[in-house]
């Protein structure tokens, strides 16, 4: 099957295409301010006249590059480019201030690869596995799943889980305008005949997320995050065997943390990496030596975000639901190619799936080629003027949603949701839910009503099916948590 | 929380109320021929009745702890933010109408003009040439390179 998917891809044109996504990712990740969902967003429109192959490939080039790409800013001017790379700030900064910049940079970007390799053979040998098992799943049990999903995503992903609930409803809501897909009924289209197939996915991810953030980024400008560059120098691979004797178990720890937390929807590397140094810190022998620039903490936060990409793609592909902003935006490229991702997935276009597990390992690869090889260009890339950079991309965002369909409708769907995800993330609501329920809102109906005429309309039929009414008690207790997480710090901070 | 925040928290809060509240009336009056409850108006229903409910909740409890905590604000509206609104609102209205090389180099100079705030006589005669080479750039690479049809407006 491998051997497939690298046949699907080893051609000049699409390892050409990779390795443009890897650059992009790179540069997308190592400048503060700028994300890899602002990155797709860009590069989406140039995926239009692709074959899905080069388009997906590409952007799993990109997915690599922007997670990796972070360390660079992380280590060198002590500002994280993403937020998976918050971590190596820790111990990255501090080695580079001791004059160990190289090394720091050498570590991280190998730990980055491995992380990734990990990763990437977790979903070549899970994700067929709970592909299969999905199959086998009737509507009462794809709405548990789902619906877990949305409850999961929606109380984790801010401090108010409240806030993330309705957040996840809204985007529920959002997903209700159009043709009924159950019976043909127009519902919420006031008349507008672009209205009946619904508000497009592509322009809402897009306008929540990018548009929202960079509407965020003009405000400071070239003003925003700065700090000092530190200066480096790589020789070989920047460190020696010796530096990193008996980080194996640190390794292989940060390996499951980082693919565990990437299945998990809404959580993703920013999550992964934070929570891979503490338990590195608490698991170590010498923890008072974490923070002060110790090649564990780089081990631990590079190793961990990075792992975080191929579990992220495990509930993509298998069941149709991102881990996070990141795959939520590649169901959007999915679409474009008129192909759903899910446990058909597998059946329907099997050496895709293949061709998308090797671009990863060949993604992989070209990343550390291109750390070691073009640090020198990435490091200048960080003085890039944002304040041409910016309007670039929106235009580059509008010229994608109105590719779509080729109508202007769609770019006012972008601003529209530019503008919800804008109101939104200024009163502190997060934007991940949103998406997710508008991604997850039309399954959960089809489900929920599909099961309910299979039941004849009784509800008791979701608790009386084990795999649901786990899923339903699970959603619960994740609710009931974040609710009692919440009241907890509100009285300390009171 | 500072008074603004804790404003427009409580402002966005209470239209995602009266919107959920417009949302469940408008179910109401749904074309269907189903007759038992499961036709094309039960899951909005139960979407409107899920954010009232959570949003009715969360005004409830917004009032009642905010009081207490303090927290940054970070929530204030800039003018560069809702400009930034504007003129992208404008870029989208005129796209068809001065076709994309236009809309796009007018859209271009003035986000940068905004993002980029005093600039000299220079500078802004650079801009303009920018703005113009980015547009046609685009413009190119996505009709020419990639097929795409973009509206050409006046100059079509």
């Amino acid at each position: 099957m491998f051997a497939l998917g690298f046949s699907e891809i080893l051609n000049v044109v699409t390892i050409g295409f990779i390795a443009f996504g890897v650059f992009i990712g790179i540069v997308f990740g190592a400048i503060p301010g700028l994300t890899g969902t602002m990155a797709v967003a860009m590069l989406l429109p140039l995926t239009f006249g692709m074959s899905p192959v080069n388009a997906l490939s590409m952007l799993m080039g990109l997915y690599i590059g922007s997670c990796s790409g972070g360390l660079i800013s992380a280590i060198l001017l002590n500002i994280p480019g993403t937020a998976s790379s918050i971590a190596t700030t820790f111990d990255g900064h501090p080695m580079a201030v001791k004059g160990q910049a190289g090394k720091a940079l050498g570590i991280g970007i190998v730990s980055s690869f491995f992380g990734g390799l990990f990763s990437f053979i977790a979903l070549f040998f899970l994700a067929p596995k709970i592909a299969q098992l999905a199959v086998l799943c009737g509507p009462l049990e794809y709405f548990g799943l789902t619906f877990f999903a949305l409850m999961l995503i929606s109380t984790v992903s801010g401090d108010k889980p409240l806030k993330g609930l309705i957040a996840g409803f809204i985007g529920m809501a959002l997903s209700i305008v159009g043709i009924s897909s159950m019976d043909g009924y127009p519902r919420f289209t006031f008349g507008i005949l672009e209205l009946s197939s619904g508000l497009s996915l592509l322009p809402a991810l897009v306008g929540l997320f990018a548009i929202s953030e960079l509407l965020k980024v003009v405000q400071s400008g070239d003003k925003g995050e700065q700090g000092e560059l530190e200066s480096y120098h790589i020789q070989g691979f920047g460190f020696s065997l010796q530096d990193v004797k008996g980080q194996c178990r640190n390794f292989l720890q940060s390996c499951m943390i980082g693919t565990v937390i990437g299945i998990l929807p809404g959580l993703g590397g920013s999550t992964a990496n934070i929570l891979s140094y503490v338990v590195a810190k608490n698991t170590s022998k010498h923890p008072e030596a974490f923070g002060t620039g110790i090649v564990d903490g780089i081990v631990a936060s590079e190793t961990a975000n990075n792992a975080a990409v191929g579990g992220a793609l495990v509930p993509l592909l298998t069941l149709g639901i991102p881990g996070d902003t990141f795959t939520a935006m590649l169901i959007g490229a999915f679409m474009i190619h008129g192909i759903t991702p899910g446990p058909l997935l597998f059946k329907t276009n099997g050496p895709l799936v293949y061709a998308i597990f090797a671009a990863l390992i060949v993604a992989n690869i070209l990343m550390v080629v291109f750390e070691y090889g073009f640090m020198r260009m990435f490091v200048k890339m960080l003085n890039i003027p944002k304040h041409i950079l910016f309007p670039l991309i929106i235009v580059l965002c509008v010229v994608g949603s109105y590719g779509l369909n080729n109508r202007i409708f769609d770019a006012w769907t972008l601003l529209l949701f530019g503008i919800i995800g804008y109101a939104l993330s200024k009163t502190e609501f997060p934007l991940s839910p949103v998406i997710l329920g508008f991604i997850l809102g039309p399954m959960v109906e089809l489900y929920l009503r599909r099961g309910l005429q299979m039941t004849e309309g009784n509800f008791l039929a979701f608790f009386k099916n084990p795999f649901c009414a786990t899923c339903l008690l699970l959603s619960a207790a994740v609710v009931a948590f974040s609710i009692f997480k919440m009241n907890k710090h509100t009285k300390e901070v009171s | 929380m500072k008074k603004t925040s804790l404003c427009n928290d409580l402002t966005v809060t209470s239209i995602i109320l009266a919107l959920s509240v417009i949302l469940f009336s408008t179910t109401f009056s749904m074309e269907s021929v189903a007759v038992d409850f499961l036709g094309p108006s039960f899951f909005p229903r139960l979407v409107s009745i899920a954010l009232m409910v959570l949003s009715g909740a969360y005004l409830f409890t917004a009032r009642k702890t905010n009081r207490k905590a303090e927290e940054a604000d970070k929530s204030v509206a800039s003018h560069k933010d809702l400009l930034s609104l504007g003129l992208m609102a404008f870029y989208i209205l005129v796209l068809k109408r001065l076709g994309f090389l236009i809309a796009s180099s007018v859209y271009l100079y003035f986000q940068i003009l905004l993002c980029q705030g005093k600039t000299t006589k220079r500078e802004a005669l650079w801009n303009i040439l920018l703005s113009v080479c980015l547009s046609a750039a685009v413009y190119f690479l996505f009709s020419k390179g990639f097929s795409l049809i973009l509206p050409q407006g006046i100059l079509g």
